[in-house]
């Protein structure tokens, strides 16, 4: 089991700072996460779109679709 | 070797053989008054000698004191000195301890941080081939009509999936 702290980009940029290194002028982790949650709302919206039409409903996208949308 | 008899010695020598011997001789140097038995002492120099060797062990004597007192402060100083040290040491082993700890959590918490970056990634790229093979699919079965106002009845009026488009 590996530790998990808890992830500041402050602390982090701290550190970098008492480095001499420069800091970070974003924050990769919540770029990732902001363009994840994108990219889920418009799967999901996609996805309930099409609910209901006999073509997506009997493809194997739709359980992908809502296998990776945590759906299952 | 036998002692020569005092009869056959000269004049002189039986002379002070008969004042050593003589009860009146010491009767008078036992009666001589003291100024002239002090007299005698400083002319042998004997008072002389007494007062310096007085005065050289007086001087020994805070000399003894002297060092004894100065070992004294040095182990005084040594052991502050040692203790002042050690102190220093501890609380220097202590901020060690502390930043090593500090540093040894910042390292898991960037690692933890890199690799969530990582997966977060990996999810992304997963859901973008995923969204793609949806909008592939809306294309192969030219489903954009349906959608597109299955979109618009969900949100009530067009939202940024209105960028999904048939010629992308």
């Amino acid at each position: 089991m590996t530790r998990k702290p808890k992830v500041s980009l402050a602390a982090l940029n701290q550190w970098m700072e008492d480095s001499g290194l420069p800091p970070f002028d974003f924050d990769p982790h919540a770029e990732c996460k902001r363009e994840r949650d994108e990219l889920r709302a418009a799967l999901s919206a996609m996805d309930q779109a099409m609910a209901g039409h006999p073509i997506y409903e009997t493809s194997t996208l739709q359980r992908q679709v809502q296998s990776l949308l945590g759906q299952t | 070797m036998t002692q020569p008899d005092p009869q056959e010695r000269g004049g002189a020598s039986a002379e002070v053989e008969d004042l050593d011997n003589s009860p009146a001789y010491h009767t008078w140097w036992a009666s001589l008054p003291h100024p002239a038995l002090g007299w005698t002492r400083q002319a042998y120099g004997y008072e002389a000698w007494r007062e310096r060797g007085r005065r050289d062990a007086k001087i020994i004597e805070t000399l003894q004191a002297d060092l004894a007192q100065a070992r004294a402060d040095t182990d005084d100083l040594v052991a502050k000195a040692w203790d002042a040290a050690k102190a220093g040491i501890d609380q220097l082993t202590q901020e060690c301890d502390q930043a090593r700890a500090t540093q040894e959590n910042l390292l898991t918490g960037m690692e933890t941080y890199l690799m969530e970056i990582h997966q977060l990634r990996a999810e992304n790229q997963a859901l973008l081939r995923v969204v793609q093979d949806v909008r592939g699919f809306i294309k192969g079965n030219a489903l954009w009509v349906d959608v597109l106002g299955s979109l618009r009845a969900l949100d009530g009026q067009a939202q940024p999936q209105d960028e999904v488009t048939p010629s992308s």
